[in-house]
């Protein structure tokens, strides 16, 4: 089989498609993980046994079950209940939902790095709970953290050509139509794999430089 | 006088395949040596069929492993793989043959060969009951932008919706036939479309009131598939041909297909040729 690129150039338009599909999935589920992830976070250091074990139960429960059972799940089952979710809003909320459970695990080891003389800092400031959290404990945890959360950002960016198996026309459903209609996937997927690495290498440099820049908090699961 | 025809296109059939099992095909030589062809399908009855225990039936199939056993090839491998893939499956040589009811298509000649004709049958559409968008064409769905529909990526329906104005943004593929009933049931498309056998099956299996079965859909011609075969492989598929001819001769062709809701009749005038004039 030889390369042609007659079929390279036809199929570009629809990678592109395709490429600012996976970029927006990525951005949005990254924006869910981290923000659930941050509750989930601080809901589990709750002084409420029920909150802790409930909390660690659900991460558990998500964090074991593969990701493309949940997006078949989330797409085909829930609408059944009544809930009906477009095929992107579905493929961002799981990845988003999944990923939390992980950089839950990354939030709450840059918590519990910053030293308890912090938060009695914070306390004889006469700060309250919210305060103590944004001026004091927050600013600290988080610059050690960025490194791994870069990781799992670039580690999501490869995981969105599950959402393919829900109608999503990523980046790799995009090649996918053109071999099926073309018989051809040399050029396509080799296309595919390119982008990918466009995206994630540049990504990876620049969390090698993150972790340079601000010493990475280890994550212990 | 039928019956007499019959008789004597089987012996001379039966001849032509004793002169050339003396020189067969590389293929077949491998195949009857290894004892089974891998073939693929797509699990769509009638078409094909994967039963439970993994054991692979329906029209496409029983016909191949009855040519199959003429030939010599004790048994019937199957794998499933989309419509859409199955071609470079062949390309590939992962698969021996595609038989799963997989159209014979001027455009997938320049990249396969296929046999005769096994299977032929109408298009359908699944839509809400009542047809509220009154959908009995591909232009009808063209002359509504809004409306969404499902069939498989690489089919046959792809493309009669494409050549008739559909939109590529209409279309939303899926991945397996239930799964796109599954999403008319559930309003996410407005109309599925697929061979009008594989259509009413699933609609029958589905057991739901609120689904409509609409068959032949109008102004597209009637599909015929055949096994398809790699483009190298024109000795085997002629081989295929001969004991193919043969088993419909002798009406075991037709025993077969019609418990599955085919005409052996419908294929009867039909031929590869038609599709593929440079015999390819």
């Amino acid at each position: 089989m030889e390369w042609n690129w007659d079929h390279a150039y036809a199929v570009l338009p629809q990678l592109l498609k395709g490429l600012v599909i996976t970029i927006e999935a990525t951005i949005v589920a990254s924006l869910i993980a981290y923000i659930l992830g941050l509750a989930i976070a601080i809901f589990k250091m709750s002084k409420s046994k029920f909150v802790r074990v409930s909390l660690y139960w659900m991460t558990e429960f998500v964090r074991r079950t593969p990701i493309l059972v949940q997006l078949y799940v989330v797409f085909y089952v829930l609408p059944d209940f009544g809930i009906f979710l477009e095929a992107f809003t579905c493929g961002v909320i799981v990845l988003g939902i999944h990923f939390s459970t992980y950089t839950s695990e990354v939030f709450r080891a840059g918590i519990d790095n910053v030293s308890k003389g912090q938060w009695e800092a914070a306390k004889s400031l006469n700060y309250n709970p919210y305060q103590a959290w944004k001026h004091v404990i927050l600013p600290q945890a988080i610059p050690p953290m960025i490194p791994p959360l870069a990781n799992y950002l670039i580690t999501m960016f490869k995981e969105t050509p599950l959402l393919a198996f829900i109608t999503v026309v990523e980046l790799f459903r995009a090649a996918d139509q053109y071999s099926n209609s073309y018989y051809t996937y040399l050029e396509p997927m080799t296309l595919v794999g390119v982008f990918f690495l466009i995206v994630s290498i540049p990504s990876a440099m620049l969390a090698m430089k993150l972790e340079k820049k601000f010493k990475p908090i280890k994550v212990t699961r | 006088m039928k019956k007499i025809i019959s008789i004597f296109t089987c012996f001379f059939l039966v001849l032509g395949l004793a002169q050339t099992s003396s020189a067969e095909s590389d293929t077949l030589k491998r195949l009857k040596k290894q004892g089974y062809a891998t073939v693929a399908v797509a699990n769509e009855p009638p078409y094909s069929d994967i039963k439970s225990d993994g054991y692979v039936t329906g029209a496409a199939p029983d016909v191949a492993r009855a040519v199959l056993a003429v030939l010599g090839v004790p048994e019937l491998k199957a794998e499933v793989i989309m419509y859409g893939a199955m071609i470079p499956a062949l390309q590939a040589r992962r698969v021996d043959m595609a038989t799963s009811g997989l159209y014979i298509k001027p455009g997938r000649c320049e990249s396969i060969i296929y046999s005769e004709p096994d299977l032929c049958g109408a298009e359908a559409f699944a839509v809400p009951a009542g047809n509220p968008n009154n959908l009995l064409t591909y232009e009808d769905i063209a002359a509504n932008p809004a409306l969404k529909m499902t069939t498989c990526a690489g089919c046959a329906e792809e493309k009669y919706a494409l050549e008739r104005g559909v939109s590529a943004d209409q279309i939303v593929y899926f991945d397996a036939p239930p799964s796109g009933i599954k999403m008319l049931q559930q309003g996410r498309v407005d109309v599925f479309a697929l061979s009008g056998l594989g259509t009413a099956d699933l609609l029958n299996k589905t057991n739901d009131p609120n689904l409509e079965l609409i068959m032949p859909v109008t102004g597209v011609p009637m599909g015929c598939a055949g096994a398809a075969f790699n483009k190298d492989d024109l000795e085997f598929r002629s081989e295929y041909n001969m004991a193919l001819a043969m088993l419909k001769a002798t009406g075991e062709f037709e025993a077969i297909i019609a418990p599955y809701g085919f005409s052996a009749a419908a294929t009867a005038s039909k031929s590869y040729l038609t599709q593929c004039p440079d015999g390819m």
